[in-house]
């Protein structure tokens, strides 16, 4: 019973954690247009993480 | 403080500055993605893992679902550790008869390990399994630190990239960082360590007859593979509750260098990756430089401090030696091996607290109170000197972003760091992180003195030094830090399950609004550097940051501080 308990008590503060993702989520905001860069831009910018060949 | 201490702190910081600059690089590269020639090596393993993980590896993910996904990496991996204890008994390489761990201490080693704190309320010879150390606390050892990084490197892109929407891709990051970073250096570490006469072995115990004509059980284990991540991973777990006291951890003069190097090395070549990251080598510079000006002036205080000893011994004469003569070290001496003596352990206590190490080598309980004091300080600090691997950088950075805002407000401009606006979003996140470790530190401390399991059976001294033990451990559990301050009884259902839940908010709820911070950042475009710009590579920015370390945590801690090692120092 007492592994109930623990397993739940996991599960809770995970989902704590997703409600503060919600949270920051409002604090930043939507995506403004006018701050994203053009894709060509973007592009240009970007260093993506690439896999190994 | 002695020839030899001086020569390990100068040899320390002369060996870190010739190879940080290099393994910084190398980090960089592979976190850039850039071709290497290790692509042979370890490329066909990440692309097994991907495959067999159904990973799309040019697949970014934006700040949320990066989130999410450490999140979910981390609950996966306390259920495991949480399993795997709850039922060592029935499983194999138990070869000392290990009964399963009950449900309290279960959860709090599986969140401590996940969390990257490594505080342990159990003594590992005498509670773990083999297989519990080797396939439960080790692994959590590489794979916890390397999602450290991989968060520390998405706030990286958030300030590199510009007018973008994703930060990479967490299981990339973080099977990158244990491919290509921890696995290899931990390998070397474990074979130089193993050399020393660190152990490393399937034994149970071995019963020997002493000298003395008495038995004693000597315990065996695969300890030399812990060993090396603990230190590499900024973890601090070790495989014997004496920690790197123990001589099977940490048998050597050479050995006690090593580890100390290994607890220092990533921290600070992290910041020479953040300079080659963000096209700034002079950022990194700055960054290096705060953790390093720190990092020193808490080393030189501890060592001073234990080398002056106690000088209440000094006034009553009682026949108690603190001078160095040929068989002893001098100093305040209790607690420590005379090997260390008090130059070698301050040095040891000052870089384990600095990162979120949390390992040892000698106690912390028996320092000089002002002594005690310095450790317990510089966790407080938010462990950014140089810091814990990944997340210490994430810490500096955003005392960085708070500093420029502060020197905005004093000149009335819009901040700006790297070319990004400091602007409300921004500065709401980074008042979060702030706020959040001293609260679940200061309201559990307070709530801790009402609780009469903590005075009756875990605090071993009364009085100032008893809250100071206190004030220790939730501090040591809230940045994540895991060392102990010894005279504290931690194996009870209150500080299982506070410590559990400091570590879960100190661990989980700095991670979340730091990727929201990159989240908002990766998506700024970059403003035009100039003449009203306030640079943030020269020596005047790495004052001010210095200067807002301190007074962010001397404002929040003095008080607490006051009821506990102050009062007792002034009380000598």
């Amino acid at each position: 019973m007492a592994d109930v308990w623990v397993l739940l008590l996991i599960l809770a503060f995970f989902a704590l954690c997703v409600a503060f993702v919600r949270g920051c989520e409002s604090i930043i905001g939507p995506d403004d247009a006018e701050e994203l860069a053009p894709p060509a831009e973007a592009d240009a910018d970007r260093e993506p993480v690439r896999a190994a060949q | 403080m002695t020839a030899a201490g001086w020569a390990q702190l100068i040899a320390l910081i002369v060996v870190i500055g010739a190879t940080a600059p290099l393994l910084g690089r190398y980090m960089a590269n592979v976190y850039e993605g850039g071709p290497s020639r290790l692509d042979r090596v370890f490329g066909p393993v990440e692309r097994l893992i991907y495959r067999a993980c159904r990973i799309d590896p040019e697949r970014e993910q934006r700040w949320n679902v990066y989130a999410l996904s450490v999140l979910a990496f981390s609950v996966v991996g306390i259920v495991l550790l949480y399993l795997i204890q709850r039922i060592q008994s029935g499983l194999p390489f138990n070869p000392t008869d290990m009964a399963n761990v009950a449900p309290a201490l279960s959860l709090n080693t599986a969140v401590s390990f996940v969390t990257n704190t490594n505080w342990q309320s159990y003594a590992g010879e005498s509670t773990l399994s083999h297989l519990t150390q080797m396939t439960g606390l080790t692994v959590q050892q590489f794979v916890s630190a390397a999602a450290g990084m991989a968060v520390m490197v998405a706030l990286i892109r958030g300030l590199s990239r510009a007018g973008q929407r994703t930060l990479g891709n967490f299981w990339v990051d973080l099977v990158r960082t244990t491919i290509r970073i921890l696995v290899p250096i931990a390998f070397v570490f474990a074979v130089v360590l193993i050399a020393t006469g660190v152990i490393q072995n399937t034994h149970g115990f071995t019963t020997v007859h002493t000298v003395a004509g008495t038995t004693q059980k000597i315990p065996g284990g695969p300890n030399g593979s812990m060993e090396s991540i603990k230190m590499i991973g900024t973890n601090g777990g070790d495989f014997f509750n004496v920690n790197s006291a123990h001589p099977f951890s940490n048998p050597t003069k050479f050995s006690d260098f090593l580890e100390l190097y290994a607890i220092l090395i990533i921290p600070f070549a992290l910041a020479f990756t953040f300079g080659r990251m963000v096209k700034d080598k002079r950022q990194g510079y700055a960054v290096f430089s705060v953790m390093f000006v720190i990092w020193l002036t808490a080393s030189l205080f501890t060592i001073f401090l234990e080398v002056g000893g106690n000088p209440k011994l000094d006034a009553r004469g009682v026949g108690v030696t603190q001078t160095v003569t040929a068989s002893s070290p001098g100093g305040n001496a209790e607690g420590k091996e005379v090997r260390t003596g008090p130059s070698g352990c301050g040095l040891w206590a000052a870089s384990t607290t600095g990162t979120s190490n949390g390992s040892v080598n000698c106690m912390h309980d028996s320092f000089t109170p002002a002594g005690g004091m310095v450790p317990l300080v510089h966790m407080k600090l938010g462990e950014v000197s140089p810091g814990g691997v990944g997340v210490g950088l994430n810490g500096l950075l955003i005392l960085a972003i708070l500093s420029v805002f502060i020197a905005g407000l004093m000149v009335g401009r819009t901040p700006e760091y790297l070319g990004k606006k400091i602007q409300a979003a921004e500065v709401k996140l980074v008042a979060l992180y702030i706020l959040v470790m001293p609260a679940i530190v200061l309201i559990f401390i307070a709530v801790s003195t009402f609780v009469r399991s903590v005075s009756d059976v875990s605090l071993l001294n009364p009085g100032s030094h008893g809250f100071t033990e206190l004030v220790y451990a939730f501090t040591s559990a809230a940045n994540n830090n895991g060392s102990a301050f010894a005279g504290i009884t931690a194996n009870t259902a209150y500080m299982n399950t506070a410590l559990t839940v400091t570590m879960l908010v100190g661990r989980f709820f700095l991670i979340i609004p730091t990727l929201a911070l990159a989240g908002t950042l990766v998506r700024k475009r970059r403003v035009p550097e100039s003449a009203g710009t306030f640079p943030t590579h020269t020596p005047l920015f790495v004052v001010l940051v210095i200067g807002v370390v301190l007074i962010v945590a001397a404002l929040t801690f003095l008080p607490v501080l006051s009821l506990g090692p102050l009062v007792e120092q002034l009380s000598l």
